[in-house]
């Protein structure tokens, strides 16, 4: 008899990573992995370090590339604010920004001239907490839309496989002897 | 004893996953099911098991009424998607390969219909559907449909078109040289304008078609130097080095295809 060498927090009765689900023959590796995936908690943090994550477990490539192109945009923005800041001298955070005295200033009006640079800067926060929220949100909308699309065919056509059957009974006589501790 | 009863068991196992690879009738039922309901998303998901259907279907080639409503009720659902040349060639299965009078009459306007969205004339999509199939064997309908298929010119086609072509290699009835010359245009990628002038222009022998004379000059160049690339591609040097030789030796060259020329050679040499 063998003992447990790992400390658990949850009980655990088997080895679950080696559990083979029963699939049917005609799902794609493309759909089981979609389905074996949720959006969880930790997603957010990842979502934070990875643009588009979401989407790319969502299986939906182009627009988690397309996120990530924006928010690398985003970052290279506000580095070229923050080195022109720093080679200029300047405050790296205006607390007036709509009454700059710079010669790079665009004029609206005598009472309201704003920063180049402040502009990219705002622009960039803009974009990179904007694309989060929407890779985030419409990400997980994305998955769940792809697992419903999924579990209806499968669904349907187990419901439909099922009611052709001349027997109404599909499970195998079997034996077997079970001892809980 | 044991060894009996371990043998019943892996077939009762065998058993009970040879269900989950659903049946024609499923298939069927869940097309018109989705189809009737016209939900793009949920037609466009089914897609790809819809195709798996399907060559399974090709592969039985049983005598079932269901297949010819199963490939009707396919083009059906690519029509829904706005994939046109996808839908007719659904129908073209259908047709030509699992021939029945209720699935054509159910489907004719459909066909037409999909067929005009792929630029055809009245007179030329009469010409498809009036091409006699009827009491022939099943490996001669595959051979009117290999003829045919290639006509709608589009390349998302071609890897069904050289499924089907595969199969009837597979069954090892002799393949017409119109469709082994449609192959290696195919396989070292011409686009299908070119096809569109080239094909008719072959001759039925075994020339290979970058040879054949009567093609312009300038399109059976482009397939010399498109067969040349495909063999460095796969890194065939030695067959591209032959074919090259040929291409410079009996062709009469511009500078820049001379130019050409040299990079592939140089690439032989290097092996790159």
């Amino acid at each position: 008899m063998s003992f447990s060498q790992d400390i658990d927090i949850y009980k655990k009765t088997g080895n679950t990573e080696f559990k083979l689900p029963n699939i049917p023959n005609s799902m794609s590796v493309d759909e089981f992995q979609l389905l074996s995936r949720n959006t969880r908690m930790i997603d957010m943090l990842h979502a934070v370090v990875v643009p588009g994550h979401i989407h790319f477990k969502a299986k939906s490539p182009l627009a988690g590339y397309t996120l990530l192109t924006l928010r690398s945009l985003a970052y290279i923005g506000l580095l070229d604010v923050y080195v022109y800041k720093k080679l200029n001298g300047e405050n790296l955070i205006n607390l007036n920004p709509f009454s700059s005295s710079s010669e790079s200033a665009i004029v609206v009006n005598d009472n309201w001239q704003i920063e180049t640079t402040d502009i990219i800067a705002t622009i960039s926060t803009v974009v990179i907490v904007g694309t989060y929220l929407y890779d985030w949100i419409h990400g997980k909308q994305v998955l769940e839309r792809k697992q419903e699309l999924i579990r209806y065919k499968y669904s349907v056509k187990f419901k439909l496989e099922n009611s052709h059957k001349t027997t109404s009974n599909s499970y195998i006589p079997a034996m077997g002897v079970a001892i809980h501790f | 004893m044991k060894r009996y009863f371990i043998l019943i068991l892996i077939a009762l196992s065998f058993t009970k996953t040879g269900v989950s690879q659903f049946s024609t009738s499923t298939e069927l039922q869940y097309l018109q099911l989705i189809n009737k309901q016209g939900d793009k998303r949920l037609i466009a998901d089914n897609l790809r098991n819809a195709e798996l259907a399907a060559d399974s279907i090709i592969t039985q080639h049983s005598n079932n009424l269901l297949n010819a409503y199963f490939f009707a009720e396919l083009g059906k659902s690519y029509f829904l998607v706005k994939q046109y040349d996808k839908a007719l060639l659904s129908f073209f299965r259908q047709h030509y390969l699992f021939p029945n009078d209720s699935a054509d009459r159910e489907t004719k306007n459909l066909f037409f219909e999909t067929a005009f969205h792929c630029h055809f004339t009245d007179n030329e999509i009469s010409q498809f559907w009036d091409v006699s199939k009827m009491n022939v064997s099943f490996n001669k309908r595959l051979i009117i449909f290999l003829e045919q298929a290639p006509q709608i010119h589009s390349r998302h086609l071609r890897p069904y078109i050289l499924k089907i072509g595969n199969f009837l290699k597979s069954t090892g009835e002799p393949v017409p040289i119109f469709y082994h010359q449609w192959e290696s245009l195919v396989t070292v990628n011409m686009r299908e304008r070119h096809l569109k002038t080239i094909l008719p222009l072959l001759v039925n022998n075994s020339t290979p078609v970058y040879k054949q004379v009567q093609i312009a000059k300038r399109l059976r160049l482009k397939i010399y130097r498109k067969t040349i690339r495909h063999f460095l591609h796969i890194n065939a040097y030695r067959q591209a080095f032959v074919l090259l030789n040929d291409y410079r030796t009996n062709e009469d060259l511009s500078f820049f295809q001379k130019a050409d020329a040299l990079i592939k050679r140089t690439r032989i040499a290097i092996r790159f």
